[in-house]
């Protein structure tokens, strides 16, 4: 009969390479704003790190995949022991992460006539900071998940858009009533 | 339900419950709050996470119970400080596991046909371990 030798894959190769040189950027660079938002949580006791990362590029990648791709980038960027610390590389989109609780602020403009900026100019320095367009491509949503988050992010806007301090808003959701509590 | 004669649904309902288990365990061991939701996103983390513990996983869904229990084990097992204090204890996680793992999917529910006695047996002994031990996973 046949012997067949074969392996178990321990490596699992990213399929998505552009988007590990992009986040690999990122960890490199690490932005006050924009997009990916990356959260290290450092486990108590251990030197272990969950690693969350939002980010509108998942968009059309399998889960899994984001998974690999988030341990690669940080193994290109850090080192293989750095990779080994992650217990947990979980990846939502910025729609994906509201709809699991974890983005309840946001800063939204609420611009009246006579004010010194235009809506238009606002949405361009939302899109700048990181606001997402995947919840509706033409009302960009900026998300957070702490209000001090939100609070710098309206900061950094003002000084983009001088004057406009009046405009922004901060608001935090409530819970929402799921379609199925009305059935 | 196995004492009304709803036997594969008993298995069905036990081996649920040792599914949650053994998640809710696996995600405390990595920091989570037990009020914290759990997404698709994190359980599908977690199965990636899979063949650097050197588990070939069961099965290409979210639910295959000797998985989870072999990811927890494997979990424990790499960080220092979280291994079982009895050494013991992970080989009987994993037995039970495996226990019902034989006798349950999560498709069960779809299933018309009528478990044996000691199907049914087997499947109360592994899920009353777990729910007896789930404090300690």
């Amino acid at each position: 009969m046949p012997r067949i030798k074969r392996e178990v894959e321990l490596e699992v190769k990213p399929k998505f390479s552009s988007l590990v040189e992009q986040l690999a950027d990122e960890l490199r660079n690490n932005r006050a704003y924009g997009q990916p938002v990356i959260e290290e949580m450092r486990l108590p006791r251990t030197d272990a790190l969950r690693v969350t990362v939002i980010w509108d590029n998942w968009e059309g990648v399998p889960f899994e995949d984001r998974s690999n791709t988030i341990l690669q980038a940080y193994e290109d960027v850090e080192g293989r022991g750095f990779r080994e610390r992650i217990v947990l590389a979980t990846a939502f989109t910025f729609p994906e992460a509201y709809e699991v609780g974890m983005l309840p602020y946001q800063v939204l403009p609420l611009v009246r006539k006579d004010d010194p900026v235009s809506v238009e100019k606002c949405v361009e320095a939302m899109v700048e900071e990181g606001a997402s367009l995947l919840f509706a491509p033409d009302e960009p949503q900026l998300r957070f998940a702490k209000r001090e988050e939100a609070e710098a992010c309206v900061k950094r806007l003002v000084k983009r858009l001088p004057k406009s301090e009046p405009v922004w808003a901060i608001t935090r959701d409530v819970g929402r009533i799921e379609p199925r509590a009305l059935d | 339900m196995a004492a009304a004669g709803r036997r594969t649904a008993a298995v069905y309902l036990w081996g649920y419950a040792v599914e949650m288990t053994i998640k809710a365990a696996y995600f405390q061991v990595v920091g989570f709050l037990a009020t914290q939701s759990i997404a698709i996103q994190h359980l599908s983390a977690a199965k990636a996470n899979a063949p650097s513990l050197a588990i070939v996983r069961k099965g290409g869904n979210l639910h295959s119970v000797e998985s989870w229990a072999e990811l927890l084990v494997g979990m424990r097992g790499i960080q220092p400080g979280w291994a079982y204090a009895d050494p013991a204890f992970a080989g009987r996680v994993l037995g039970n596991a495996r226990a019902i793992g034989c006798l349950w999917t999560e498709t069960l529910r779809y299933r018309k046909n009528l478990a044996y006695h000691f199907e049914v047996d087997q499947a109360h002994e592994a899920a009353g371990w777990f729910l007896t031990n789930m404090y300690q996973m």
